[in-house]
């Protein structure tokens, strides 16, 4: 009898324990974090989270190159309850009527009408940076209006505007000054419903900070990507740059085949473009955060502590960021604004261009668009012989038999990091994954199996693994980079012996 | 017994009473603090402003800084990182030798260390009002590969153009490890390309080619002419350097920042005396 009363007790306390009432997903700091000073470590959080906030928080930074979902327009009518009545702008209407009853907790701005002349002007534009509040503000207290409530009625007039009832709250407790014709803008719903979107459908594989490292992840093979490096493999930009917003909505819309990412084609648009911005949102974040301990590392990192009084680094520490935070944050901003903007602008995606004439006399190279080649024998041999040739060098990873399991995958390599030798052989990627390269053969190509997308993969490679830029290198010029595409695209029907007539 | 009996009760009990199914940003309804604009910036700790560059006279006529890092005991050559015989392909790589371990390389005359990185941390401010000190027109040098390894091991880059460069038979890639500009260019044989570098980086970073796994280098992008690299006997020079105390950065490919605070003082319109730094083996993780 006493066993069991004992059993009971540690039923008692397992079901204390493991039941946590408190679940709300929360962002956890990267391990690297872990090799500043607990100091700089602080600072690290802090801004991070003064810039990105919290999950059930979200902070909206002006500065970010992302469409946090903006509403503007104007007031009409201060109602007797404290609400609002506003008309939003018709540009800014929402996508459906579901996601204007779900518009709440979203920050809202009142502004003074802008003299005549430039009034619609800026009416998609952030406000610039919010007011500081005049005492000290530490991250927690956030200056802030919330939308309570918004209730659209359908406007009568245009039937394009959105009439509706605003409530809204002081995050602060201030006195809030409105009046009719104010300007009103409503920022955050778009990052918001990409939250809750998150959370439903991506959080358990890609983790709530977006680290590739949710509850599901460790069953997997093939690892989730963590979006902290702000690097995506499948894009259509160029070397070096992040992927458009194109690249992510599309893996979003198709999945990546052969892996264990589905596709959400289910989803209506504007909800993957929401889910978008909030992935790159959530990279934006990581990334920050990876700029921090790049800052920091060097400087004050725990080895330190070991030699020296953890007292006397934290002064230097405290010295040293308080004679350089406004600049550090200035460049990082600076820093991240580029990174992003550069990934939408249209110069830097790759398109198949060629030299005009660069056999003639004089050469014409100037370069104009080269279209897919069409998939003759001649095309397939040429794109075989490329493949096989040591100048290109494909089979050294694909294999002569391009089932992926050419001799870099038996090689054992360095980790240029820990300057040891890898526990396996074969290829890694920037996350440290064990890569295979892709077996041809099957017929799944994870990018896209569009022929403009194996062209992009062997035009700029795959960001942050082995597969490198070919464009520009291949024989006489992009143009037999389709000679490839063909070849690659027939090894699935013909295979990959030189005897494609059989 | 009657325990036993009611125990998959309690079980049960206890799967209904934890609700796992729902994960909540804001716990049921969004709260009202769901969304805020960024607000000031933190407060930057209690710390007091330095005031650096003290020192530091911009109208007498810039010094120049001379170095040896050296090597304090005695080295022994490390053992090739791949023997002759063993090399895949001994037509193009190697050329008839070894594949060197560059990683720790000591002249066995001077005990100088070669491929060590000096450098001043960041781009001194007053450098914005002595430009005639920062020369924009000088020869690019890029990096090369010649017998399967990087030439040279290590070198700077100022933020601009940079030349890749394949003097071998054998294709080649080159991957960059930096964490700031990304690229990952093949190289057929005898080819050049280039890529841009926008930003300076903080400390040197590795680059290298996966088709030959033993080739590396490391790279140093800065946006200001105070960075040097040292020679085959461990020497380094950095000229137009303002009178005053300047504090370096040495950096080895083994360890990472070997001397946060190398500090020198240099004397107007002069060269410094030789200045040596000696740094023991276990610095570099270097057993004999």
């Amino acid at each position: 009898m006493k066993s069991q009363l004992w059993i009971l007790c540690l039923l008692s306390t397992v079901s204390l324990t493991g039941c946590q009432s408190d679940r709300a997903p929360s962002f956890v700091s990267s391990d690297e974090i872990e090799q500043l000073i607990p100091a700089a470590r602080e600072v690290a959080v802090a801004e991070v989270k003064a810039n990105f906030g919290t999950p059930s928080n979200l902070v909206v930074a002006s500065f970010l190159n992302v469409d946090f979902g903006t509403y503007s327009g104007t007031v009409e009518k201060v109602n007797l309850d404290g609400s609002y009545r506003v008309r939003l702008n018709a540009q800014s209407v929402l996508a459906s009527e579901e996601r204007m009853a779900e518009l709440k907790g979203a920050a809202v701005t009142f502004a003074p009408p802008k003299p005549e002349g430039g009034e619609e002007a800026a009416a998609d534009e952030l406000p610039k940076e919010a007011e500081a509040p005049s005492e000290s503000a530490s991250s927690e207290e956030l200056q802030s209006l919330q939308v309570v409530s918004f209730v659209p009625v359908k406007s009568q007039e245009d039937g394009e505007s959105v009439l509706g009832n605003l409530a809204i709250v002081s995050g602060d407790g201030a006195a809030v000054s409105v009046n009719e014709k104010d300007v009103v803008t409503i920022i955050g719903d778009t990052l918001q419903h990409g939250r809750n979107l998150y959370l439903r459908h991506c959080m358990h594989c890609h983790g709530v900070s977006g680290n590739g490292a949710g509850p599901t992840a460790e069953y997997f093979t093939i690892k989730p990507r963590d979006y902290r490096l702000g690097r995506f493999k499948f894009t259509s930009t160029k070397g070096g740059v992040r992927a458009s917003r194109d690249d992510l909505y599309r893996i979003i819309k198709l999945g990546i085949p052969g892996t264990y990412m589905p596709s959400f084609m289910l989803l209506p648009d504007s909800d993957s473009r929401a889910l978008t911005e909030y992935v790159r949102w959530l990279a934006m974040r990581g990334e920050m955060e990876g700029m921090y301990v790049t800052q920091f590392k060097t400087d004050f990192g725990v080895d330190r502590l070991e030699e020296e009084k953890p007292e006397a680094v934290e002064k230097e520490f405290n010295d040293e960021w308080a004679a350089n935070a406004a600049d550090i944050r200035e460049q990082m901003e600076t820093d991240l604004d580029l990174f992003w903007t550069e990934a939408e602008d249209k110069n830097n995606i790759v398109w198949p261009l060629k030299k005009k004439a660069p056999d003639a006399d004089p050469p014409d190279n100037e370069l104009i668009p080269s279209p897919r080649k069409k998939a003759t024998r001649e095309s397939i041999a040429n794109g075989r012989r490329l493949f096989m040739h040591k100048d290109v060098a494909c089979f050294s990873c694909h294999g002569e038999t391009a089932r992926g399991n050419g001799a870099s995958t038996e090689t054992r390599n360095k980790n240029l990091i820990t300057k040891e030798l890898n526990d396996k052989p074969g290829l890694y990627d920037d996350w440290g994954n064990l890569v295979k390269p892709r077996d041809l053969t099957s017929g799944i190509f994870r990018g896209g199996r569009r022929p403009i997308d194996i062209y992009r993969r062997i035009h700029t490679g795959i960001k942050g693994t082995p597969m490198q830029a070919f464009g520009g290198k291949v024989g006489k010029g992009d143009e037999e980079i389709w000679d490839i595409v063909n070849y690659v695209l027939s090894i699935p029907v013909h295979g990959a012996s030189p005897e494609t007539d059989n | 017994m009657k325990l036993y009996a009611i125990l998959p009760l309690i079980c049960l009990a206890l799967i209904i009473g934890c609700d796992l199914s729902s994960i909540d940003p804001g716990g049921g309804a969004t709260s009202p603090t769901d969304v805020s604009l960024r607000g000031a910036p933190p407060e930057t700790g209690g710390g007091e402003e330095v005031e650096k560059d003290d020192d530091i006279d911009l109208s007498v006529p810039p010094g120049t800084l001379v170095g040896q890092i050296q090597f304090d005991g005695t080295f022994q050559k490390l053992p090739p990182q791949i023997p002759q015989a063993l090399i895949a392909n001994p037509a193009v790589c190697g050329k008839g030798g070894d594949i060197p371990d560059e990683s720790l390389v000591v002249d066995s005359g001077t005990n100088g260390i070669a491929n060590v990185f000096v450098y001043l941390a960041k781009r001194p401010k007053w450098l914005d009002q002595k430009p005639e000190w920062d020369p924009q027109d000088q020869p690019l040098e890029g990096i090369d590969q010649l017998y399967c390894v990087f030439k040279p091991h290590a070198l700077i880059a100022r933020t601009g153009k940079f030349v890749l460069k394949n003097s071998d038979a054998a294709t080649h890639n080159i991957k960059s490890g930096s964490k700031r500009k990304t690229f990952n260019v093949s190289l057929p044989p005898k080819a050049e390309d280039a890529v841009e570098f926008d930003l300076a980086e903080k400390e040197p970073f590795a680059c290298s080619c996966a088709i030959h796994a033993w080739m590396v280098f490391y790279l140093l992008v800065a946006d200001h002419p105070y960075a040097a690299v040292t020679d085959e006997k461990g020497m380094f020079r950095i000229e137009n350097l303002p009178a005053g105390t300047h504090e370096f950065r040495v950096w080895q490919e083994r360890v990472g920042v070997i001397d946060r605070k190398f500090t020198v003082t240099i004397p107007s319109g002069a060269e410094t005396e030789l200045q040596v730094k000696k740094y023991p083996g276990s610095k570099f993780k270097y057993k004999p």
